[in-house]
């Protein structure tokens, strides 16, 4: 097999404390180039990440918020002509042991997008009760505008091919891009598997969806995913 | 009929508003694209100071007894259509910040793995490379 471009792309919003400890489990995984998308931090997130020197740091001006962020990754991966782009998230949840798991898929050519779920064998940090409700009822509605079942649609954790980075470097939701994407790539007839992997809870610092915030979050995203059903291109 | 004070009003407010449009796009603050609808407002407000009749036949077929409320709805439906308008607008002013954010980020990365690299080929060794301010560098790299 011709060797792929692997590309791992990590969001990063102020955290400074969570961001080295990752850039250093890492270091262990070869074949992957690293880039670092500092959505405008304020605290040391880039120097911390210049610090550690596997990885090529991309900062933002300002906070432009997490589709904002990958969506720079994906236009970086589409630039440099990368096979595979993986996105990890910056507050270390995705543990970087399941890298394998997920792009094997894609270099196998079995899959155009690979979701690391919770759900598949219900392991590790599972949630809260009230969100892994909201996470299912999201799921229902993308299989009934989709007819296609993704267990873990709202999961960070994802690797997708080169086609897939096309359309995501043109369009990709400023704001909680999961679900949306999901429906989308799936209305495009991409093909997504979901692999089993272990979520860690995070270390440090805040998930970026509070409490009030979670309605605001089902409100949008079942739009979205209503609207792209509506969508006829790409 | 329209009163005609509200007839003075409108017709003064109107020219005032259609000469402020006029005058922003001769300074060039104004884009033509956008102050398009805004002269055409004007001109049809002035159509109507002058000719009230206008407006009470307008009235008349929309089923309003006054002329002036008839007036006050259609500004008002005006009104709206810009602002839909405005958000439209400054959607798609987002999105294309949100685009030169992103290519800015990437170039900047790109540069500065350029400098490292020249940096690396052509002063290898050198001091005074590593001394060298931002500026320095850029011309540096700028010579070759």
């Amino acid at each position: 097999m011709a060797l792929l471009k692997k590309l791992i792309i990590i969001p990063a919003y102020n955290e400074e404390a969570n961001l080295p400890g990752l850039l250093e489990e890492l270091r262990y995984c070869d074949g992957y180039d690293i880039a670092v998308i500092d959505d405008g931090s304020t605290d040391s997130t880039s120097s911390m990440a210049k610090a550690a020197g596997n990885a090529k740091i991309i900062v933002l001006p300002f906070n432009s918020g997490i589709g904002g962020a990958m969506q720079t990754g994906f236009l970086y991966a589409l630039y440099h002509g990368y096979d595979i782009a993986v996105q990890i998230d910056g507050d270390g949840q995705h543990d970087p042991a399941f890298l394998q798991q997920i792009t094997a898929p894609l270099e196998e050519g079995r899959a155009d997008m690979v979701i690391g779920s919770r759900f598949v064998e219900k392991e590790g940090f599972q949630s809260s009760c009230l969100r892994r409700l909201g996470i299912s009822l999201l799921s229902l509605l993308i299989k009934l505008t989709s007819g296609s079942v993704i267990k873990d649609t709202t999961s960070g954790f994802r690797a997708v091919n080169a086609a897939i980075i096309k359309i995501f470097a043109k369009e990709y939701p400023r704001d909680y891009p999961e679900p949306e994407t999901n429906a989308r790539l799936l209305r495009l007839g991409m093909r997504i598997i979901e692999v089993p992997v272990q979520m860690r809870k995070r270390k440090s610092g805040t998930s970026s969806i509070s409490a009030p915030g979670s309605l605001w979050y089902m409100l949008k995203v079942s739009a979205s995913i209503i609207i792209d059903y509506m969508r006829k291109d790409g | 009929m329209l009163d005609s004070k509200l007839q003075i009003i409108l017709f003064i407010a109107s020219a005032g508003g259609l000469c402020t449009a006029i005058h922003l796009i001769k300074r060039h603050i104004l884009l033509l694209k956008y102050a398009f609808i805004w002269m055409a407002a004007g001109i049809s407000s002035l159509i109507m100071a002058i000719f009230p009749q206008l407006m009470a036949d307008i009235s008349c077929l929309l089923g309003i007894q006054a002329p002036s409320n008839a007036l006050y709805l259609l500004g008002f439906c005006f009104v709206l259509a810009v602002l839909f308008n405005l958000t439209v607008i400054a959607s798609k002013n987002s999105q294309r910040v949100m685009r030169l954010t992103q290519e800015l980020a990437i170039l900047k990365n790109e540069l500065e793995e350029y400098r490292k690299s020249a940096g690396a080929a052509k002063y290898e060794g050198d001091i005074s490379c590593v001394t060298a301010t931002q500026s320095n560098k850029y011309a540096l790299v700028k010579e070759e």
